[in-house]
């Protein structure tokens, strides 16, 4: 029939600007899968939260709302708490290629069974790194974890991250994105985690941050979803396309993001953003400080001890 | 066709007399069916956009308003203006547009704002001889100054979709809201000497004294807040919680338009206020959601974009085009809907995106005035028990004077632009 | 409703002065907390203003029109909003069972079980769903041509106490 040659329908929601390299890097992906689906698929790409914020668009994948999105793992821990694993102090200040093995690997396996099951949604392949999350200060220099004692901090949310944060000593604090820069610049907290790429486009600078310790607590990763039910309607052919060009363009999507960051320190810098850099041994002692406490802190958050067993694994065999 | 269906339906149930949350509850609902969407999105929708604690900051504010027209604190306030400002003809009305623009700026939300000063000024209006619909139109439209001066939800949701730095968007709100109320004040001037409104008795300076000490109580309030705010101690939305709780207790204490044991009365007043509000912004978002997905404003935008128009009468076009959604929706909706598609044609277009930003929520204020869909006018109306067509009619002039100010804020960028520039650099 | 305000009030004033004597005492989801009650509070209050007509409506035409068609004109508006609210209710309902499905929390330190809140929708609706109902029977069965739409005043200023305090 006639309705059959008619072209899915593929809506994609993401909450960032358009500048944003997410949106660079998926918008990149729709275009290539569009033409090589010959007309068979329609895409429509949503920036800026115009039809969901991260926080809302696991449940619109469940409800079958939106058939794409790439939401920040820290945003779907309220449906799928493992998803909160990048807090655990294992992971804690690792090399970048570390991080890969794990989500690529089998720990990377075992989450997108628990996201497939929960958020009914199929996980088109590797993630997209945002990169290292940092410590940022306003006032009051912070050169080591040791001068964020009594300090409030920010962070973006998930239980996991506000675990550090009190263990270190600070206050823990949640607080929207879109509120930070008013919240910052008015002292309602001193400090907040995120990455060099997120403060650099909301211009931070103007809000009084001044100083940064670059210890990468955690990379904070988007997965690339679709609606399960999205992807039962696709064909093989259609699904295999799919799958290749995110495998194909992956590599190129996560170092472009990877040069972003770098670009981005450097005009913190040149705003006059001073930048602190832990050694090796100063985040490897933190992270052994830290080690002792993350069995309660899975429980407490909620992360199945078979994935923190699975992490371990790949740390273990790494370092 | 769908845009026909939803014309059709708009105005139907809108002329129908049908409360405005249904009109927009009913429409997105339809919408969504007509599209094939899944109905329950449109209700996670209704209940996830109430879920936001920046929105709080209205139902707080609300309640301390509540706390401040029925405990005596809104009243010793404007006692005090109106001491001062006896003897000059009109002076009710300036005192209104002062209060106003003072209250807007400490609690950034244009409909609290009337809300407030409405039932107060209003009836003190006519109590004094005023027509009804001037003191409808001078409460309504020196209100939407709030979300232009700083703080201002608006502003603040405008910083993050289009990456701006949100302090550098409070100090451009500075000077066009002060021009604003200039504009507002010389014509309430012009319109008392003109058809002869009341003069207020000039008051010995014993008793003007005596106003403004049984005032220094309610000044704490605004005092409180504006320290909080731009002390900074505390968030809008907090600010907005100490404002009731300060309110609370000087109404209380000093004095006393009601007694403690009616607190909690005052309380559920307060709420029921924000209730209309909050439902239709909910519905308003729902509705503004189905917008989005539609397409129907990216085309237009993506028209307007795609033909290369000198900057002035790209500037022009966008106002015109604000103008007409916010004929028909909220502020936070025109916002989302319009600004993503928006933002990066900008910096292109030789427009600085801080200028744009006072533009968009001076359009956005003139969208709270103008019909069929203005909050401002339904507060009003609810507050007066005026028709709404009575309030229309006592805010056009001042529609007038917005569009002016729009007209000047638009082709005269140093007037935003330079008292960032001056702090920042 | 007026209990739930004020609970959600002395959080907010807690949080603040608690942060600014003494940070360590500062509540991380106070905010939260007051969104969840503000909001039970609204959708509980939202049916009282069914009943006052407190909803704000363009009467413009409303007020034009003879008591016989006003009648049929709110009839009307009453079995839309039936309509309306009893779809809220049901989709409501489907939106709290979904999160008892998938156990969903709050993605933050005080990980509260979503259903409680989005419990609201569908109470909220359900309650003015009666009220719209009482309206229509109103309307349809006992109307009288004094009847007219708009805010009930004599027991509701929205805006202040100026009237006596009675009944509710
Ligand atoms: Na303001
Ligand atoms: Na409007």
């Amino acid at each position: 029939s006639a309705r059959a040659d008619e072209p899915l329908r593929l809506r994609c929601s993401l909450d960032t600007a358009p500048s944003h390299l997410r949106n660079v890097s998926v918008r990149d992906f729709l275009g290539k899968v569009e033409a090589a689906a010959g007309g068979k698929i329609k895409t429509e790409l949503f920036e800026s939260g115009q039809l969901y914020p991260d926080l809302e668009v696991g449940k619109a994948l469940i409800q079958g709302q939106v058939e794409m999105a790439a939401p920040g793992s820290w945003t779907i821990t309220g449906i799928v708490s493992d998803a909160d694993c990048f807090q655990l102090p294992a992971l804690y200040g690792q090399p970048i290629e570390l991080i890969h093995r794990v989500i690529d690997g089998k720990p990377g396996q075992y989450l997108n069974t628990q996201i497939q099951q929960k958020l009914r949604s199929h996980v088109v392949g590797p993630y997209l790194d945002l990169g290292f999350q940092n410590w940022y200060s306003a006032n009051k220099p912070v050169t080591s974890l040791a001068d964020l004692k009594g300090m409030k901090i920010r962070n973006s949310g998930g239980a996991g991250q506000a675990w550090r944060a009190r263990f270190l000593g600070a206050i823990p604090n949640t607080t929207a994105w879109p509120n930070v820069p008013l919240a910052l610049s008015q002292g309602t907290f001193d400090g907040l985690v995120s990455s060099n790429e997120s403060l650099a486009s909301a211009k931070l600078w103007d809000s009084g941050v001044k100083y940064a310790l670059a210890d990468r607590q955690f990379t904070a990763e988007y997965i690339p979803l679709m609606s399960q039910t999205f992807w039962d309607k696709l064909s093989p052919d259609l699904q295999k396309i799919m799958t290749d060009v995110w495998a194909q363009n992956i590599p190129a999507y996560r170092s472009n993001m990877a040069a972003a960051q770098t670009k981005a320190r450097a005009t913190l810098e040149e705003h006059g953003v001073k930048f602190s850099d832990p050694t090796e041994e100063q985040t490897a002692a933190a992270r052994k400080s830290m080690l002792p406490e993350q069995d309660q802190l899975a429980k407490d958050i909620k992360v199945s001890p078979e994935l923190v067993k699975l992490i371990m694994a790949d740390v273990g065999s790494g370092s | 066709m769908l845009t026909l269906l939803f014309l059709l339906l708009f105005f139907g149930l809108l002329a129908a007399g049908m409360p405005i949350f249904l009109v927009l509850g009913m429409c997105a609902g339809i919408l969504y069916i007509a599209t094939g969407q899944p109905l329950i999105g449109a209700a996670q929708m209704v209940i996830n956009k109430l879920n936001s604690t920046t929105l709080m900051a209205l139902p707080l504010f609300v309640m301390a308003a509540a706390f401040m027209r029925s405990g005596g604190v809104a009243k010793a306030l404007v006692d005090v203006a109106t001491a001062w400002l006896g003897g000059i003809r009109g002076s009710l009305g300036l005192v209104t547009v002062v209060a106003c623009t003072l209250f807007a700026a400490i609690c950034g939300s244009s409909v609290a704002t009337a809300l407030a000063m409405g039932t107060i000024l209003v009836p003190a209006m006519i109590e004094r001889g005023y027509p009804r619909s001037f003191a409808l139109g001078v409460v309504g439209a020196s209100g939407t100054i709030g979300i232009v001066v700083p703080p201002s939800l608006a502003l603040i949701l405008y910083g993050i979709v289009a990456e701006q730095s949100v302090p550098r968007l409070f100090l451009a709100g500075v000077l066009p809201g002060l021009l604003q109320a200039a504009a507002f004040a010389l014509w309430v001037l012009y319109y008392a000497r003109k058809h002869n409104f009341p003069v207020e008795p000039v008051l010995p300076l014993a008793q003007r004294l005596r106003v403004t000490g049984h005032a220094i109580p309610a000044l704490a309030v605004p005092l409180v807040v504006t320290v909080g705010i731009y002390g900074g101690v505390v968030t809008v939305t907090e600010a907005a919680a100490l404002s009731a709780a300060v309110a609370l207790l000087v109404s209380l204490i000093f004095y006393r338009g009601f007694h403690w044991t009616q607190t909690l009365r005052v309380i559920t007043d307060g709420i029921r206020s924000a209730a209309t509000i909050m439902l239709i912004v909910a519905t308003a978002l729902a509705f503004g959601h189905w917008m989005t997905e539609s397409g129907i404003p990216n085309q237009l935008v993506n028209f307007v974009i795609g033909h290369h128009f000198a900057t002035w009468q790209f500037l022009l076009i966008i106002n015109g085009l604000l103008l007409v959604l916010g004929c028909f929706l909220e502020v936070t909706a025109t916002l989302l809907l319009v600004l993503p598609i928006l933002a990066p044609a900008l910096v292109p277009l030789g427009v600085d995106p801080v200028h744009f930003s006072i533009i968009f929520t001076h359009n956005m204020e003139i969208g709270l005035v103008h019909p069929p869909v203005g909050l401002n006018l339904f507060v009003l109306s609810t507050i007066s028990s005026a028709s709404i067509g009575e309030v229309i009619r006592g805010i056009l002039p001042f529609l007038v004077l917005l569009l002016i100010v729009l007209a000047i804020i638009t082709y005269v960028p140093i007037l935003t632009l330079w008292l960032p520039n001056a702090v920042f650099g | 409703m007026g209990l739930l305000g004020l609970i959600a009030l002395v959080i907010g004033v807690l949080q603040v002065v608690g942060r600014y004597f003494d940070p360590a005492q500062a509540i991380s989801y106070a905010e939260e907390v007051i969104v969840y009650l503000i909001i039970w509070a609204i959708m509980i209050v939202s049916s009282q203003l069914v009943r006052r007509d407190g909803h704000v409506r363009p009467d413009l035409v409303l007020r034009l029109l003879s008591p016989r068609w006003l009648r049929i004109v709110e009839i009307f508006n009453c079995l839309v909003a039936i309509v309306f609210c009893g779809a809220l209710v049901w989709y409501g309902w489907e939106i709290v069972d979904t999160s008892l499905l998938i156990n969903e929390t709050s993605s933050t330190d005080l990980q509260f079980p979503m259903w409680i809140y989005y419990l609201a929708l569908p109470v909220g609706s359900a309650l003015m769903l009666v009220r719209y109902i009482m309206r229509l029977v109103r309307f349809a069965l006992f109307f009288d041509p004094a009847m007219t739409v708009g805010p009930v005043l004599h027991d509701e200023m929205p805006s202040g106490l100026s009237p006596p305090l009675t009944d509710r």
